[in-house]
């Protein structure tokens, strides 16, 4: 029961933000698109799956609306959302066809490699994609009206608290099940009757589909989007995220995930290398929380 | 029919022709080497053969998959206990009981689960974990595993090795007691339960099936 309380946790956190004033209310918005992402990574996780492409989703998931804005003229949120759920959840079907053939280190490399290839086309397709400028993101409309800044911080924790709510079934569904047979012993898991690869290629689209979600409200948020959404160092940080969720026993690990990796590299970008500050503090924070975990 | 497995130069596999009547127990006894793993990986999909076809009840079953063949009934249990590491009896049990339904976001049966474990006499175990089990009870939980999906056929890989002799016969008993009406094929190196326990016996050897016996007659072939 107590699992079910997290989307709730979460628009209640978002609701507090608004009130915040405008920094935590852009801090807010930041953070539930970033968890999106994050969500994406966790779940692969699950399956054993190591994501080093999954920033392609969440450059993919912005640059669709971008696109959509650049060529149609249209800034309408519906439209932007069904664009982002679908670029995405066809490379989530791509990287899904990579999975089922491929695991371990040879999965995360080829995932990284895909999402190299997108971040080389966003690059040097400069007329179409903008090239590393990349595009301007337009503040989007519902039914013509501007949602504006607290329109936006709905709609993030919305889509946050829905994933959530998602995370919590699939935790105690037959799939999630699967996915933790996957993880320790797939030839087993196969052996019981399960269709592997179809687990894997349905819950890679449904990360991407979260993680391009993702990807549409930082663009929205910044109003820009730009070949780094899709560089493996932003996928990297995205798996980080999803490893320190899968650390924490809530369902709202992931938007909590998010939560510390931004604040700690907020924090870091006052020192020389802020990457080994990031690195050292991550530790050091989950260091702390097995010690207190185990205890 | 007429099998053929090749690793390298080896002919794990070379020509084995065999059926398995419905309700029977056929053991398949060799020397180490001699193929009968082989042939049981064959049979339940985990290799493909070089040459030659598997059907059953009528249907070639040779190139589906692992998965599929377990969703029409072929099922099997492992040489060496394959049990998910680190979680509880129960969550071994729920894993079984979920791979077969496909990507359902339903929740877990939990009457089921208790069924798959009641049915071996798991159930009092179901919150330990699986390291903790004795190599008997590790047994048992890998059968208890192959069995949610109710196979036709349950092909059991040395189901005694790792068990203390006083207990093989036991072990046997307990599982066959509770797999009656499935058919089975024992891989099995102790003769003693070969004669207790099967029907038929098929003697390999270097690949090759050379006899299918009455139990009776397989100690007289080994001299």
């Amino acid at each position: 029961m107590r699992g079910w309380l997290s989307p709730i946790a979460i628009i209640t956190a978002a609701t507090a933000a608004y009130f915040g004033g405008p920094f935590l209310r852009f801090a807010a918005v930041y953070i539930l698109g970033w968890s999106l992402a994050v969500f994406g990574a966790w779940l692969l996780l699950r399956y054993g799956l190591v994501n080093f492409g999954i920033g392609a989703s969440y450059a993919l998931g912005a640059y669709a609306a971008g696109l959509m804005y650049r060529y149609l003229h249209t800034a309408d949120l519906a439209v932007h959302l069904l664009a982002a759920v679908g670029a995405a959840g066809a490379w989530g079907a791509l990287n899904g066809a990579v999975g089922i053939k491929t695991r371990g280190i040879y999965y995360s490399l080829l995932s990284l490699s895909l999402s190299m290839v997108l971040y080389g086309v966003l690059v040097k397709f400069y007329t179409v994609t903008g090239g590393s400028d990349g595009l301007y993101m337009p503040d989007p409309r519902l039914l013509g009206v501007r949602i504006g800044t607290a329109g936006l911080l709905a709609l993030a924790a919305l889509l946050a608290a829905a994933w959530a709510a998602l995370g919590e079934v699939f935790g105690r569904s037959y799939a999630g099940h699967v996915a933790a047979g996957i993880k320790i012993n797939e030839l087993r898991t196969s052996a019981l009757g399960a269709d592997v690869g179809r687990h894997i290629l349905i819950s890679s689209v449904l990360a991407s589909i979260a993680a391009g979600l993702g990807g549409l409200i930082v663009g929205y948020s910044t109003s820009h989007v730009s070949p780094d959404f899709a560089y493996w160092v932003t996928s990297g940080k995205m798996v980080v995220g999803g490893l320190i969720a899968s650390f924490l026993p809530w369902t709202w690990g992931f938007v909590a995930s998010a939560a510390l990796y931004q604040a700690v590299e907020l924090y870091s970008l006052q020192f020389a290398y802020p990457e080994l500050v990031v690195g050292g503090l991550l530790l050091a924070i989950l260091a702390a929380w097995r010690l207190y975990y185990r205890r | 029919m007429s099998l053929r497995k090749s690793f390298g130069g080896v002919k794990a596999v070379d020509g084995v022709s065999m059926d398995v009547e419905e309700g029977e127990r056929l053991a398949v006894v060799g020397p180490n080497g001699s193929g009968k793993t082989t042939l049981i990986n064959l049979l339940s999909g985990l290799l493909k053969p070089d040459s030659g076809d598997i059907y059953f009840k009528g249907i070639r079953v040779t190139n589906k998959p692992l998965h599929a063949r377990v969703k029409l009934g072929i099922a099997r249990s492992f040489q060496l206990p394959s049990l998910y590491q680190g979680l509880t009896v129960r969550q071994n049990a729920a894993i079984a009981v979920s791979a077969l339904r496909g990507f359902s976001l339903r929740p877990v049966d939990e009457e089921d689960v208790r069924d798959a474990l009641e049915r071996f006499g798991l159930w009092e175990k179901r919150d330990l974990p699986v390291g903790s089990l004795s190599e008997g009870e590790k047994k048992i939980l890998d059968i208890a595993l192959a069995v949610v999906a109710r196979p036709k056929v349950l092909l059991l890989d040395e189901p005694t090795s790792s068990v203390a002799e006083e207990n093989k016969f036991e072990l046997m008993e307990f599982v066959v007691g509770r797999l009656k009406g499935v058919s089975l094929v024992i891989v099995e190196h102790d003769l003693d339960i070969v004669e207790a326990f099967a029907d038929r016996v098929a003697v390999m050897h270097s690949g090759r099936i050379t006899a299918v016996v009455p139990p009776g007659e397989v100690r007289r072939m080994a001299v």
